[in-house]
Formats: C-alpha cells, sequence, structure tokens
C-alpha cells in the first residue's frame, strides 16, 4: 500500500532549491522585464466559485477542474489557468479605468490532466493580458513581448506560430452541418490530420470549399501561405479579415527584427473555447511541446458582464525551465551560495550573532552555524557550499596562526574584515579567523 | 539536419519494408538486434521500438515522426499530429466470446460481464458510447486465455485474419474500430521540420495511393 503520509500525489512534485532558485530566477526576470513594458502585476485567488471559472471553458477544460465544496455547500475550484480568473477580475473592478490596460501575473495553475510529456498536475503560468482595445497594433505588442520574453531569458531560436480563428470559421460559416463543422474542429485540435481530411473528403461541400478545407494543415511558414490562403479563400470573408491582420502583424513583427523567428500556421486550433482572433503557440527546436500559448479573446470579459475586448499569453515556467536546460543554460543560474560560513568553537554565541548582525549589515552574507555543540572544523565548513568560513576564536587577540592573520589582512573584501577586527578585538573580546576555499576564490572577486 | 523516426519492431516493420526501400531507404532491418540505425538514403535516424511505445518517443519529441497501428494510438491519448493514414497492416478491434458463450451480440453482454484487453481505454469508451457496463480487465498480453481460464466472459483485442481467435475458441460479436498503420509526428517537430516532413508526408500519400510492389 501507499504511505501517503510521505509521498506527494501524481502529478505534483516538491521543488528543492537549486531548482527553486532557477525558477524563482525566471520569474524575477519576467516581471522585470513586464513591468519595464509598463505591465502592472495582479494576484487573483488560488480557488473561486466552479461557476466563475467555468464561465469561458469548453467542455475539454471543465473536466480538467480539481472540484470541492465548502462548508455553505458552494462549490469551489482550483484555477486551472489565469485569463478567466483575469476576466472577471477587469469586468468587475475596472470599468471606469482608463484604457488599453496593461496586467500581468504570475501563478500556479491545476489541471487534472493525464500526467505526461510536460504535463503536471500543477504548475506556474506567467502571463499577461492586454484589455480594452480592439487594435491590431494591441495585438503585435502582444507577439514581441512574448518574443522580448524568450529573448531575455535567453532561449535561443525560439520561434512563435500565429493563426487565427475567424480562418476556420470562415471557411465553415454556412456549412449547414453543425455535426461535422464539429468533427473537423475536434480533429483539428486533436491534430488527427487523417480523420480531418476524411471528413473533408466525404462531405458534401462545394470542391472549392473542399480544397481550402483540406489545405489547412499545411498552410504553414511565412508571408507566402498568407498568400496562398488568400487564394484558396477568396470568396470567404471572414477569412479575408484574419488573413489581413496575419499579414499586419506579421509586418509589424518583421519592423520589430523578428521575421524570423515568426510563422504563420492557419491549421491552429486551440482548446480554450474563448479565443475569437490571434492565436499565438510558441517554441524552441529542443522541446517537443509548446512553451507559450496565447491569443486573442474578446468575448470572455463580457460573459462576465461588460464588454472588453483583448488578449494575451501564457508561458509555463517549468517548461521554460526545461528548455533552458535543453540548450544547456541552467548551470550557470543556480543558486548564489553564501560569501562566508561563521562558525565558532569555543567563543559565545553572543558573539557569533553579533559577529553576523556587524557582517550582514555589510552586505556580507552570511550563513551561521546554528549548531549548538558546534565541533565544526574547516573541514566540514567547507562542505557548508559558502565560499569562505570565518570562525570566531575565543578569547586575546592574536589567537590565530599568522597565515591565518596574513589570509584575513589579504582579503579583497579586506575594509569590512579589519573593521569587524577592531570591533571585536576592542575589548580583548573573541577574534576572527579566515578561511578561504581556493577553487572558489574566483567567485569571490 | 535528419529526421529521427520511430517505428514499430516485428511484423509491420516488415510491411513498411518495401516503403521505405521505394523512398530510397538502404537499412536492412532483417533480424538484427540494433535498435538504432542511420539510413543514408533516407537522411534518417530509425529507432525500433515496442509499437506501444512509438507514440512516446514521438510525444517527448526524442523522435520527430513515428509510424505506429491506430489501435495503439486510440489507447493513448497522446499529443502528437497523425499526419497519414499509410494502410499497412490492416487489422480490426474486435469483441470475441467463447464458441460456446450465449452472447450473440455486443449488447448481449451485461453488467456483471467481464471482458479483458490490452485495451483498456478503449473498451471502456465502446461500452460506455453504448450504454452498456461491463467489467474491464486491463491484461498486458494473451488476452485469448482470459475466457479459456474463466477471467473473463469476452475479450477486445486486435485481429487481422481472426485465426488466433478461432485457434482458441473463440467467436467475434462486433468490431470496435479498424486499424492500419499511421505516420505521426511531434507537434513542434512539425513545425520546425514543416517542409521535410511535408515532403516525406506527401512522397508516402503517392506511394499509398500507387502501391509498392512488395520487395
Amino acid at each position: 500500500m501507499r504511505d501517503t503520509r510521505v509521498q506527494t500525489p501524481r502529478g505534483v512534485k516538491d521543488i528543492l532549491p537549486k531548482e527553486a532558485s532557477i525558477k524563482s530566477a525566471l520569474e524575477r526576470r519576467a516581471a522585470d522585464l513586464l513591468e519595464r513594458w509598463g505591465y502592472a502585476r495582479v494576484i487573483t485567488p488560488t480557488f473561486e466559485f466552479e461557476d466563475a471559472l467555468k464561465a469561458g471553458d469548453g467542455p475539454i477544460l471543465s473536466d480538467q477542474l480539481y472540484r470541492f465544496v465548502d462548508r455553505e455547500g458552494a462549490t469551489l475550484a482550483l484555477r486551472s489557468e489565469m485569463t478567466i480568473p483575469i476576466a472577471r477580475l477587469v469586468a468587475t473592478r475596472y470599468r471606469s479605468q482608463e484604457m488599453p490596460l496593461r496586467l500581468y501575473y504570475v501563478g500556479n495553475v491545476f489541471r487534472y490532466d493525464e500526467p505526461q510529456a510536460g504535463r503536471h498536475r500543477e504548475f506556474t503560468q506567467i502571463g499577461v493580458e492586454l484589455l480594452g482595445t480592439r487594435s491590431v497594433r494591441a495585438d503585435a505588442e502582444v507577439v514581441v513581448l512574448a518574443a522580448a520574453l524568450f529573448q531575455d531569458w535567453g532561449l535561443r531560436s525560439f520561434r512563435l506560430d500565429l493563426g487565427h480563428v475567424a480562418y476556420f470559421q470562415g471557411l465553415v460559416a454556412g456549412v449547414d452541418d453543425a455535426a461535422l463543422i464539429k468533427n473537423l474542429r475536434q480533429a483539428l485540435l486533436q491534430r488527427d490530420y487523417v480523420r480531418y481530411e476524411g471528413l473533408v473528403a466525404e462531405s458534401r461541400l462545394a470542391p472549392k470549399r473542399k480544397r481550402a478545407l483540406q489545405a489547412l494543415p499545411t498552410l504553414r511558414g511565412s508571408l507566402d501561405c498568407i498568400e496562398e490562403a488568400r487564394g484558396l479563400a477568396a470568396d470567404v470573408p471572414g477569412a479575408r479579415v484574419a488573413l489581413d491582420e496575419l499579414f499586419e502583424l506579421f509586418r509589424l513583427a518583421q519592423a520589430y527584427g523578428l521575421e524570423h523567428a515568426i510563422g504563420i500556421d492557419l491549421g491552429m486550433i486551440k482548446d480554450f473555447d474563448y479565443y475569437s482572433g490571434l492565436l499565438i503557440e510558441g517554441y524552441v527546436p529542443e522541446l517537443g511541446f509548446t512553451l507559450c500559448t496565447g491569443g486573442r479573446y474578446d468575448e470572455l470579459v463580457g460573459r462576465f458582464g461588460w464588454d472588453c475586448p483583448a488578449r494575451g499569453f501564457a508561458f509555463g515556467v517549468e517548461r521554460a525551465m526545461l528548455a533552458l536546460d535543453r540548450q544547456g543554460h541552467n548551470e550557470e543560474r543556480g543558486a548564489d551560495p553564501p560569501d562566508l560560513f561563521l562558525f565558532t568553537d569555543e567563543a559565545d554565541a553572543a558573539s557569533l550573532f553579533y559577529a553576523a548582525s556587524y557582517l550582514r549589515a555589510r552586505g556580507v552574507n552570511v550563513a551561521l552555524d546554528v549548531d549548538d555543540k558546534s565541533v565544526c572544523t574547516w573541514e566540514r565548513a567547507r562542505a557548508k557550499g559558502a565560499r569562505r568560513a570565518a570562525k570566531l576564536i575565543a578569547g586575546e587577540v592574536g589567537g590565530e596562526t599568522s597565515a591565518e592573520r596574513a589570509a584575513l589582512r589579504g582579503s579583497s573584501a579586506s575594509s569590512v574584515w579589519s573593521d569587524l577586527r577592531l570591533v571585536l578585538d576592542g575589548d580583548d573580546g573573541p577574534t576572527l579567523t579566515l578561511h578561504d576555499f581556493p577553487e572558489r576564490r574566483r567567485e569571490w572577486a | 539536419m535528419g529526421l529521427t523516426c520511430a517505428v514499430p519492431k516485428g511484423r509491420p516493420m516488415k510491411d513498411l519494408d518495401a516503403y521505405f526501400k521505394a523512398l530510397g531507404g538502404d537499412a536492412d532491418f532483417g533480424d538484427s538486434r540494433r535498435l538504432t540505425f542511420y539510413d543514408a538514403g533516407l537522411d534518417m535516424a530509425l529507432i525500433m521500438s515496442r509499437s506501444v511505445d512509438v507514440p512516446t518517443f514521438v510525444e517527448y519529441g526524442a523522435a520527430d515522426i513515428g509510424i505506429v497501428g491506430k489501435d495503439v494510438l486510440l489507447e493513448q491519448d497522446r499529443a502528437i499530429v497523425e499526419l497519414l493514414d499509410l494502410r499497412l497492416s490492416p487489422c480490426e478491434l474486435v469483441v470475441a466470446v467463447p464458441d460456446t458463450s450465449d452472447v450473440h451480440q455486443v449488447s448481449d453482454l451485461h453488467f456483471n460481464s467481464r471482458v479483458a484487453t490490452t485495451y483498456p481505454h478503449v473498451t471502456e469508451e465502446f461500452f460506455n458510447s453504448r450504454g452498456i457496463q461491463v467489467e474491464v480487465i486491463p491484461l498486458r498480453g494473451s488476452v485469448e486465455l482470459a475466457p479459456l481460464v474463466g477471467l473473463a466472459d469476452a475479450i477486445v483485442d486486435i485481429t487481422e485474419t481472426g485465426a488466433t481467435l478461432r485457434a482458441n475458441g473463440l467467436r467475434i460479436v462486433g468490431s470496435v474500430a479498424p486499424s492500419t498503420l499511421r505516420l505521426i509526428a511531434n507537434p513542434v517537430s512539425y513545425k520546425v521540420h514543416f517542409e521535410r516532413i511535408k515532403q516525406l508526408t506527401e512522397r508516402l500519400r503517392a506511394l499509398v495511393r500507387e502501391g509498392v510492389k512488395p520487395a
């Protein structure tokens, strides 16, 4: 039998210091960047009423909700993504604000999914929402911001594929067969192109419409595929709007210097039913799943009672870490070791705390030996991982060996060290001896 | 850069051989025990894996593309792109019962019928969608054995000609789904190597349409 006291449930995991420090560094970098771009952070509750979280979903996502009942009998759920809570927040709290509104978030989301490739039941998303304008330029800002985040994290050869809901919708508009449309959508969503092509071939659509639909899975690439699509869907007004918007987005991204990072994918379909225009998928070749998804969702905020066009994207932080790892980056982003491990053998613990306080106030990162009966040696101190170690010695000044005295005087942060000596040595107090770990000296400088 | 392709070991590979030869492939899979090959003619690294593992290699991106039976894809809900029906290794997932059984059609099975299978998800979905409640017993292999020893009343299994079923005293009472080999791709590989994969798909599509003579 499983011992549920010591195991974590399937699909969640502990994050230990090295990984945690990489993760928070990524989150910090992202937050800094987004704030430089004028986005303000919002934090929404981890759980909400199920009805609020379902306002935006198709059936696929509502199967994935973690639900529970509170003491008053209301059904609550853990958020499974961040865009719906932010739509609720904007619709209820931002009506009178100056638009457009730029918001970002960093938070954990929960999905009752079968854990597999890059899919966990709890993971962290970082993303933005740009609300309150219908402009394509705002779409373009979000696209180039996603690219800026890839660059800022140091991810090489990333790509952002752009799609558009209205292209497929335009092609099936007026088709008098709801079941066929549903099946086509589902086949595209599952990327089951065998079934998709079969459905199109067997349908009773006009030959021209069939050709346009058949081409959908392979309408990928650059501007040329927009041109090809124009030819295929010349008589479809909705599709024309989509292609014009994608063309404009491509042009703006090009002006931003991103032409090689932007691709077009007209067969893209998303599992959230709230998307209404542009679709975004970002990835790097080293990782078999997307790092970033997003798009335009003009009707979602309206479901909470206030119409507000919007678009945004979300990055999976764990996936970004995986991508950085595959590109050989994570090593150099590990946690900073403390500057100094401070211990004593005989001196009073009060001196130890005094010394730590003194050093920390001067910017030295100190890890303190908190063992009551310390039998710490230089050898053990080395194993603590700090760049240096210092030992407080009880009694008269001059207790250290001449070599230790020399190390102390020659140290690069010498003013702090000598100040400390003066103070500690003031009235025959304890004295401090230093030990350098030569292999770590490089980092110390 | 060449693609990496996961292919199933065993008989499906023999069916594929003619296609790979027609595409210019020169690796001779024969009965070698090696699990990876570089095929210079195809400019493709080939990973030989168990059929049920092919979607895993592809979903994680360890292989860019793969070839696997539709039956395996139906059972595993994988985030992969299904590109082409190769129309090879045709077979069928069927419901079968012992010759002596008084079950003559699928709907004769009832709430305490036990169905043994290596396809528990497909089986569950098949019976659920018909409103028939059965107990599904997942097995790893030799499913035909289950009804003979009283472990199950029926099985859901893959069959080509029905010969193995008949040899074990089993009779087909219904069809779940047909299956053939499919060309699949990792979604990101399909983006990154789009031109190459598209070209390969089109060449294979032409072979499927025109047929190749067995090597």
